[in-house]
């Protein structure tokens, strides 16, 4: 798209543009439209061969447009702009108590095949014939052996029907066009930030990327569903890593988000966090390895939000209540306290922003076609309810518009954005105060704040321990005699999760957001987790595994030009 | 010195002059200082040869620096629509460090050299950044190495056959820098209608229904190789690669599912040839599809002589021989030479005594079509040899780079490296030649009188070959009366190099191209060949369901 000098012509253009983008959306939607009428009248017709019409079709077309820059050392290393449109077509045979989707054949319903880009019915219509043909023969054998693998195996624990009966949606927003992204200038906003690395000699290997995403979803269902659903997004991800002297590997990550980039942080404010990711990688590298400990902990708002995100939000999830494999943590919870009294958990995916900072999981629709809801996951530390997709489980037989997936991923219960609110509250100079109290208390010579914690992956299977994977980045130990804190590196926390949520003894008053992209079963999405900082009376910590690799032999060529001494 | 290297000498002089682009390529160091990314290179080379030492270990004795600068284009459509549109542009470093002596060094079964994503701006501090990081990874890893390969030796009784490194003269050749210069809009049209046909063109919408897929592709992939090595080689080469394809599948009534493409490829934009060209091949393969949906299906086994037309017959060649005469080092403590079914075949026949194998990627066209193998020096900077392989039906030589074999201590500039991947001795241009060749006609009639002597109903022609047992268009000819009918559902058996060695009874006059587009584009030239002794039988494949309802207007 042209970038025009004049705002009134410029007015004009996009006024076009999206007019061109209205009637292409409608061929889009009229080829989806023709073709799951065609299959549902004409698909198991005759009922010869046990070929029985599928009780449920759906056509979710996602049209993407993306634009993605990278930039290492102050130069580029790729820049790269698609548009792509891609159908997931989800067909079910049997019925909503029993179909090919039961147990572990849910990805028997689903099948992805590119769409043309072009406005052409024709071509649309013909794709997406040959997809719905391919999955309804997927189904029909799927629905074959889950009707044997039912009548040879005992009762399950979970009897719920394998689909939700919920109402089919219809709303109509203005579809995306290409997003304008001034290439040129963003490359060279990149070039120069990640030209901050140079400065820092021992930070080995780092990357400032782009990602601009703007896309639009059509889902149309033979429920008579019709949703158009657009979606912006734009995201700066700054990745840094050092290596210790003894062969640590130390690693950060900032992230900017924004709906559009143009909105996105200014380039002095992502400079400023350059610099000090950095230089915090610097300090870390000559900080001492930590010790095992066993004592008080404070988390950062920002770690708090990680730590939620992994330790709860996971196994909040409505699936995971579900099936053989399954943790079931908290399956039998609802209406037990879960967590201390004075926290409230929800998952409120309609929120775009908090306090003026983009959410990343915000969504209007799910990807199973239902409107997006608030979700008040535990109130006053009492559960309440599961993030729930059409996946019904037994406590609870309706979606709550958290069905989520990447394309080409059957939707499975995911969160959006998780919020954390607390009544009982102590500005942060208290809550540091309280730390060393505690610690006091403890009879230990310091508590440990933890400043950035990495999330890891959630491990809720039943085969695997119920450990949580967070990975503590920047942690410091506040001592009680007054000595200034101490960065310490390699902790690693240990301990299951329920322990360490119910011994949360208060938080701050201003809350925290990360954004990221969470990865689970039904794939890659981006999501919110917004925390305040939290006190913990106990935390187990150990010591990291660590690599045995050496440090680079030589200085890198950017030290050698700034005239650094050599190692 | 064996007789293939004196040859490879007297030919690479005699060719030398003959190349458009030899002439093109400079010679000049100086010229390399003027590429930015050589000149980065060459700076960070300097400073590891200089002062790259780990403390209490050995220098490395030899440092390689390749930059492979990878720029594609591709752009599909499918059912007369524009599916999708990638353009890609990376630059990746991979350096190899070798620790120890020619003799004997860190190479081996394990993990060799590193790999860095590189800037594809010219920045010379971010590629010696890429470069400096990649050299440290795979120096230490060489030093590792080496130190393992001590120890494994002494737990071996046989020596290793042959040096691990050949001793090259350093190359500088700089050659142009070559740009994609597709005209992407007519082509995007191109394909679009191509993959439109089935519905649009009067000859073929007839059977439109029976069409399930028709997809197009066009592509474009331009490769800069940047190498440079502690010895003085210095080497630019550049090329452009292009291709468009064409793919529909159908089924038979049984619900065999059956498949037929085309495609055209070259070295130049003009090597696709013209629309007309194109369209009327896309005409051909819907015409030919709706006619394999109607052949009869393959129902005997038949044992006897077949027919393998040229394209077939260099696919055969390209499947079975190519990777058989690449000479690669066999493992510690082997006697034997090489690696593979020509291991110990050395100066036995291999082939009927009336064929020669030459590996020549000095010769850029043949019959005035562009040859996508060819290339003037390896990926380990090696000037590229012509090889006799086979003569007189006789094995000669093996392709070689520059880890030696028995009785082969040099490179024979083969060593071809995909991007990012280790160079390996691979065919740049296989041309199988026959001293007595006969025409198609002379074959066929061949053909039918040893199935009248043998007593057969039937003899069998491969026209095309899909992988080496599944041919995609086959004809039986009535022995009766020399009448072709073309067959679906078949499979082949008994196609392997026993059958190249002793089962050729005949070779055509009409040497077909056959190119292989891709990573590292390769050439075979073949004639078409009689075999005395194929099976051919109806192929194992399950038979899907047709359609479950019927596709839209």
């Amino acid at each position: 798209m042209l970038r025009n000098p004049c705002l009134l012509s410029s007015a004009l253009l996009l006024a076009t543009v999206a007019a061109s983008a209205q009637t292409q959306s409608s061929s889009l939607l009229n080829a989806m439209n023709a073709e799951l009428s065609r299959a549902t009248s004409d698909l198991g017709k005759d009922a010869k061969d046990g070929q029985q019409p599928p009780y449920y079709l759906s056509y979710y077309a996602h049209e993407v447009y993306s634009v993605s820059i990278t930039a290492q050392q102050g130069a580029l290393i790729g820049s790269d702009n698609t548009h792509s449109r891609v159908v997931d077509v989800v067909v079910r045979v049997g019925d909503a108590k029993l179909d090919n989707t039961h147990g572990d054949h849910r990805t028997s319903a689903i099948t992805t095949v590119p769409l043309p880009l072009a406005d052409d019915e024709k071509a649309i219509q013909r794709s997406l014939w040959w997809a719905t043909n391919t999955g309804y023969g997927k189904a029909l054998q799927s629905y074959l052996q889950v009707k044997t693998d039912t009548e040879v195996r005992a009762k399950e624990e979970d009897t719920s029907p394998d689909f939700s009966t919920d109402s089919a949606q219809s709303a109509s927003a203005q579809p995306v066009v290409a997003p304008n992204v001034d290439r040129q200038a963003w490359s060279q906003r990149l070039r120069t930030l990640s030209n901050i690395f140079r400065a820092y000699p021992h930070v080995y290997s780092n990357f400032v990327m782009l990602n601009v995403r703007d896309e639009t979803g059509y889902f149309v269902s033979s429920e008579g569903a019709r949703v158009v659903d657009p979606h912006q997004s734009a995201r700066v991800v700054v990745f840094a890593s050092t290596r210790a002297a003894d062969g640590m590997d130390l690693f950060r990550a900032e992230t900017f988000e924004a709906k559009t980039d143009a909105t996105l942080a200014s380039q002095k404010e992502m400079e400023a966090g350059i610099k000090r990711l950095a230089a915090s990688l610097e300090e870390l590298r000559n900080a001492p390895v930590t010790e095992p400990f066993d004592g008080p902990a404070l988390l950062s708002g920002r770690a708090a939000a990680v730590f939620f995100h992994e330790v709860l939000g996971h196994r909040l999830e409505g699936q995971r209540q579900r099936g053989d494999e399954e943790g079931q943590t908290f399956t039998k919870d609802i209406g037990k306290p879960i967590l201390p009294s004075f926290l409230s958990v929800a998952d409120d995916p309609t929120l775009s922003t908090f306090d003026g900072t983009y959410l990343s999981g915000y969504y209007g629709y799910d990807d199973e076609g239902q409107r997006a809801q608030k979700v008040n996951l535990i109130q006053d530390g009492v559960l309440k309810t599961f993030l729930m997709s059409r996946l019904p489980i037994a406590s609870f037989a309706n979606s709550n518009g958290h069905g989520r997936a990447q394309i080409g991923r059957m939707p499975t219960g995911r969160q959006g954005n998780l919020i954390v609110t607390s009544t009982k509250t102590v500005p942060e100079s208290r809550l540091r105060a309280m730390l060393i109290d505690e610690a006091k208390k403890q009879n230990k010579p310091y508590g440990l704040y933890f400043e950035d914690i990495s999330s890891g992956f959630a491990v809720t299977t039943r085969n695997a321990p119920q450990a949580f994977q967070v990975i503590p980045l920047v942690v410091y130990r506040v001592y009680t005699d007054g000595r200034p804190d101490e960065l310490v590196r390699g902790v690693s926390i240990v301990g299951t999760p329920q322990a360490a949520l119910n011994r949360i003894l208060a938080t701050g008053d201003r809350r925290e957001v990360f954004n990221g992209e969470c990865g689970a079963e039904s794939g890659t999405i981006p999501v919110s987790a917004v925390a305040p900082a939290m006190l913990v009376s106990e935390i187990e910590t150990q010591r990291q595994q660590q690599g045995v690799a050496r440090p680079p032999i030589l200085p890198p060529p950017t030290a050698m030009k700034s005239g650094e001494v050599q190692q | 010195m064996s007789r293939a290297r004196s040859t490879l000498l007297a030919g690479l002089l005699m060719v030398a002059p003959a190349f458009s682009w030899a002439q093109q390529a400079s010679s000049s160091a100086a010229d390399g200082q003027k590429d930015p990314v050589l000149k980065a290179m060459l700076d960070e080379l300097d400073r590891s040869k200089q002062q790259l030492q780990l403390q209490g270990f050995e220098k490395p004795y030899f440092i390689e620096y390749r930059i492979d600068d990878v720029a594609e284009y591709e752009a599909n459509a499918g059912y007369g629509a524009l599916v999708r549109e990638h353009e890609l542009h990376r630059r990746i470093v991979r350096v190899t460090v070798r620790a120890g002596s020619y003799k004997m060094d860190s190479s081996g079964e394990r993990r060799e050299g590193s790999l860095q994503i590189a800037t594809v701006d010219d920045d010379p501090i971010a590629l010696r950044y890429a470069l400096w990081a990649a050299t440290d990874a795979a120096y230490k890893d060489a030093l590792g190495n080496y130190t393992a390969k001590q120890a494994a030796l002494k737990s071996v009784q046989t020596p290793p056959q042959a040096d691990d490194f050949s001793q090259e003269k350093p190359v500088v050749s700089i050659a142009p820098l070559a740009q994609a210069e597709l005209d992407r809009a007519a082509w995007k049209q191109r394909i679009i209608d191509a993959t439109g046909l089935y519905r649009s063109d009067d000859s073929v919408k007839s059977f439109a229904a029976e069409i399930e897929t028709s997809e197009g592709s066009i592509q474009s992939r331009s490769r800069t190789v940047y190498l440079v090595n502690s010895e003085g080689t210095i080497v630019r080469k550049s090329t452009v690669e292009y291709r468009a394809e064409f793919a529909a599948q159908a089924q038979a009534a049984d619900g065999m599912r059956l498949e037929r493409s085309y495609g055209v490829s070259g070295l130049t934009p003009a090597d696709l040839g013209p629309a007309e060209k194109f369209h009327n091949g896309v005409l051909h393969v819907l015409t030919g599809l709706h006619e394999l949906r109607n052949a009869p299906v393959m129902s005997d086994e038949y044992h006897g002589p077949v027919l393998f037309a040229g394209n077939a017959s260099a696919r055969t060649f390209d499947e079975l021989f190519a990777h058989a005469v690449a000479g690669h080092r066999p493992e510690l403590g082997s006697t034997a030479r090489t690696v593979g079914p020509f291991a110990s075949s050395y100066k036995t026949r291999v082939l009927p005594d009336f064929m020669k194998v030459v590996d020549d990627p000095g010769i850029a066209t043949f019959n005035g079509k562009p040859l996508l193998g060819a290339y003037q020096v390896d990926d380990e900077g090696v000037p590229a040899q012509s090889v006799t392989l086979v003569d007189d039906g006789k094995l000669l030589s093996y392709l070689t780079g520059r880890e030696p074999i028995r009785d082969f201590p040099s490179s024979n500039g083969h060593a071809r490296a995909a991007t990012a991947q280790p160079a390996n001795p691979q065919i740049g241009v296989l041309h199988v030649e026959a001293s007595e060749t006969s025409s198609e006609d002379d074959l066929v009639k061949r053909l039918v009188a040893m199935g009248k002597d043998q007593g057969l109903e039937f003899v069998y022609v491969v026209e095309t070959i899909g992988g080496a047992d599944r041919p995609r268009t086959l004809y039986r000819i009535k022995v009766a009366d020399a009448s072709r009918e073309l067959i679906r559902g078949a499979q082949l058996d008994d196609v392997d190099l026993r059958l190249l060695r002793s089962g050729i009874l005949a070779a055509g006059n009409d040497p077909y191209v056959f190119n292989t587009f891709g990573d590292i584009p390769t050439t075979v030239i073949a004639p078409s060949v009689l075999f005395d002794d194929v099976t051919v039988k109806r192929a194992e494949q399950r038979n899907e369901k047709l359609p479950y309802y019927p596709p839209p207007d």
